[in-house]
């Protein structure tokens, strides 16, 4: 019983300690756990498999520095996915930080796939707007919504120039922290019929499932699980493989700590009850 | 009190309403007037990070001024501010030392705050999942299912572990999730029309 | 001017939504007499701003990571409510501002309150600050407040993100009574396990009609319920006829 009144007394410091501790052993020593494979991450793979040679979609990283250790991994398996199909790459920007992320990871992987900048990737600097942004890729010329790249020089000439329309986009990949998905899904995909995937922090998947589940979101990465069954699906080994022992780890360790707060709590309710 | 209140919901009249019929019929009168709102829109937005820095700059300032309490970190601020703003404006975000101070400040200190949430999550789960009640405890078995079903110990152990979490995600999350989407959905719907039509003032402070 | 194509369910729910609008719209006190359930969490408003004044501590209210949308309009009506009470009651609000072009719309909402209250020199415009518009900067600047402000009530309405468990818990631990409501569904299961109080997705929106009995609120609730309806027998049908192989209605709603 004093073990269980200890217990419940813990201090969270003490638990913040053990959590670090259990993400940290793994990753200085790497447990090889199993990563599995979820249906949505295998529609998204096949999302992109359907896709072909010339075609062209957005890669839409919507995240903060903050949480790249989930959407990082997320984005260049799909950037180096759509590579290998060669798929023509259009980044977009709908956080400052987007468009760093697009260079940083279009940049690395480009040259091992043979992409030239310019005529099969373009890296778009951040616009505004939020949701009005993505409406009005549905409304305004492509080109004109975007006459300079990243770098400040013209898109003319540049892949851009074969999005006339939004019908012309192929494919949305969208990462994310927060709203964006819904945003591609209300708009593009509601009104156009655009196909959209993408991943999100593991904390956003479950209100997403519900576009899931009604088709409008063709298949999504769920966290650095996501991420870790999609490079073993690509063959393209990345970090989100071996990082995720350290999640596995630190999950068993709070079940662990839930199950003995409850036989704790119920320890200690029977004893008042008597 | 007209340019507090007339002139603002005119405003979300007209534009609301070019919005509207923009998502309904095809016009091209009304479809390049709805290019042109959103082009504002957007236009906006990146002004109003101005005022924000200027707002920022003025509550600082004065702190530094009239040495309130923790002045220094006000001068910290302040100058952060200043430097990033200053590399940014004058290399764009593709400048090599704005790249610097992006990759080694601002992602690692980014980064650190998100990692609290590691902690923050087995705190608030330890704290939260108690079997108080019957939907207590069906709420932490399938959490149980959720967490199990993610580690590899999981995959692992018995494949039943990753079906059952899936299962969870899939129709039960799905079925509450969906009725909580539609409401909030059906109320966005009803708060959105009222601000259009001008029946909403909550965000019109209603004085001189 | 042509109908786009795959609208036609949209305008046919548009029209009923609108006309129930203003038809409950129009029949005016008589709506604004009839019950609303009770939200536990709107409620609470008036007991944790009591509390603040009792301890002589401070309120804080954030609207999360708010843009011009519907949870922040939501929102706005709350914050005039609450800078209202705290204007009365003589009790400092701060409220932290995450996009810059809503922040003088706060101002705007806060400063009203206060005139409104009577109290136009109780107004203190540092205590409305904008602090960051990226997402985790603003955190750790709301993380400040709570920390440093003695803080005895944090007021959480709007639209949240990753930042949302990392306020909840630092207000927990500082003791502060917290009363939130998002219409976020990712984040409502942090809100409902650590703090005192929580709005549930719609009942955020409702946060105006219940809280001023306005009878333009109340009728826009009303219609809500004739849309909750409408979209309760729809998907009841729907089920039953694809059940048996009938996608008529599946074919007819997306016209």
């Amino acid at each position: 019983m004093r073990f269980f009144i200890w217990f419940e007394n813990l201090d969270r410091r003490i638990l913040y300690l053990l959590v670090v501790a259990t993400l940290f052993y793994p990753l200085m020593r790497p447990l090889g756990l199993p990563v599995g494979l979820s249906e949505t991450t295998q529609v998204a793979y096949d999302t992109i498999e359907r896709l072909q040679p010339g075609d062209i979609a957005l890669l839409s990283p919507s995240y903060t520095p903050g949480t790249i250790a989930e959407n990082l991994p997320q984005t260049v398996v799909f950037a180096r996915h759509l590579m290998k199909r060669g798929v023509r790459i259009v980044g977009v920007a709908t956080r400052p930080d987007a468009a760093m992320f697009n260079d940083q990871v279009l940049k690395t992987w480009a040259p091992v796939y043979g992409y030239e900048y310019g005529r099969d990737y373009v890296v778009l600097p951040f616009m505004a707007g939020d949701e009005s942004y993505i409406i009005s890729m549905g409304r305004v010329p492509f080109s004109e919504l975007h006459p300079v790249d990243f770098y400040g020089n013209s898109t003319v000439g540049t892949v851009v120039d074969d999005i006339k329309t939004v019908y012309d986009i192929d494919c949305v990949v969208d990462m994310l922290t927060g709203d964006s998905l819904t945003w591609y899904i209300r708009q593009l995909n509601a009104s156009f019929g655009t196909v959209v995937t993408g991943g999100s922090t593991a904390v956003g998947v479950p209100g997403l499932m519900v576009y899931y589940a009604s088709g409008q979101l063709s298949g999504l990465l769920g966290g650095l699980k996501g991420a870790a069954e999609y490079e073993v699906l690509a063959n393209t080994p990345g970090t989100a493989a071996s990082g995720m022992d350290a999640q596995s780890l630190s999950h068993l360790l709070i079940v662990f700590f839930v199950l003995i707060g409850n036989v704790a709590y119920l320890a200690r309710r029977k004893a008042a009850e008597q | 009190m007209f340019h507090k209140e007339q002139i603002p919901i005119l405003i979300s009249l007209t534009a609301g309403a070019i919005m509207i019929f923009d998502f309904f019929v095809k016009q091209a009168t009304i479809a390049n007037m709805a290019s042109q709102a959103l082009k504002w829109n957007i236009i906006i937005a990146a002004f109003a990070t101005a005022l924000g820095g200027a707002n920022l700059l003025r509550i600082h300032s004065r702190r530094i001024s009239r040495r309130t309490a923790r002045w220094h970190l006000s001068v910290l601020l302040v100058a952060s501010m200043v430097i990033y703003a200053a590399v940014g404006v004058t290399q764009g975000p593709q400048g090599v030392n704005y790249q610097f101070l992006w990759q080694n400040l601002f992602s690692p200190l980014s980064a650190t705050m998100f990692s609290l949430n590691a902690f923050f999550i087995a705190s608030a789960a330890v704290r939260a999942f108690r079997i108080r009640t019957i939907q207590a405890a069906i709420l932490m078995v399938c959490a149980f299912a959720v967490m199990i079903g993610n580690t590899g110990v999981g995959v692992a152990l018995w494949d039943g572990f990753p079906k059952s979490g899936q299962w969870v995600m899939n129709i039960v999350n799905v079925a509450g999730m969906r009725g909580i989407v539609i409401g909030a959905a059906l109320g966005a719907m009803g708060i959105s029309l009222r601000v259009i039509l001008g029946l909403e003032r909550g965000h019109l402070s209603g004085v001189e | 001017m042509q109908l786009i194509a795959g609208r036609l369910t949209h305008l046919v729910w548009f029209v009923i939504f609108t006309a129930s609008l203003s038809f409950y719209i129009k029949r005016g006190r008589r709506i604004a007499e009839l019950p609303i359930r009770r939200v536990a969490g709107l409620d609470a408003l008036d007991e944790a701003i009591g509390r603040a004044t009792e301890m002589g501590m401070g309120v804080h209210y954030t609207m999360g990571l708010q843009d011009f949308e519907a949870q922040t309009f939501a929102s706005f009506e709350i914050l005039r409510y609450t800078a209202g009470l705290t204007a009365k009651m003589d009790v400092p609000l701060i409220v932290s501002n995450y996009r810059p072009q809503v922040h003088p719309v706060t101002e705007e909402v806060v400063r009203g309150a206060y005139v409104l209250a009577g109290k136009p020199d109780a107004y203190q415009a540092d205590n409305v600050r904008f602090l960051s518009d990226q997402q985790l900067a603003y955190a750790s600047g709301v993380v400040g407040i709570l920390e440093r402000e003695r803080i005895a009530a944090n007021l959480m309405f709007g639209n949240f993100y990753a930042e949302s468990l990392i306020f909840a818990e630092v207000g927990q631990k500082m003791g502060c009574i917290q009363v939130t409501g998002t219409a976020n569904t990712h984040q409502l299961p942090f809100f409902t396990a650590v703090c005192d109080y929580c709005l549930i997705g719609e009942e955020l929106y409702a946060a105006g009609a219940y809280l001023s009995r306005n009878p333009v609120q109340v009728g826009s609730l009303m219609a809500q319920d004739v849309g909750k309806l409408l979209a309760l027998l729809f998907i009841t049908v729907g089920t039953v006829l694809s059940s048996f192989g009938q996608k008529w209605l599946t074919d007819l709603v997306k016209k």
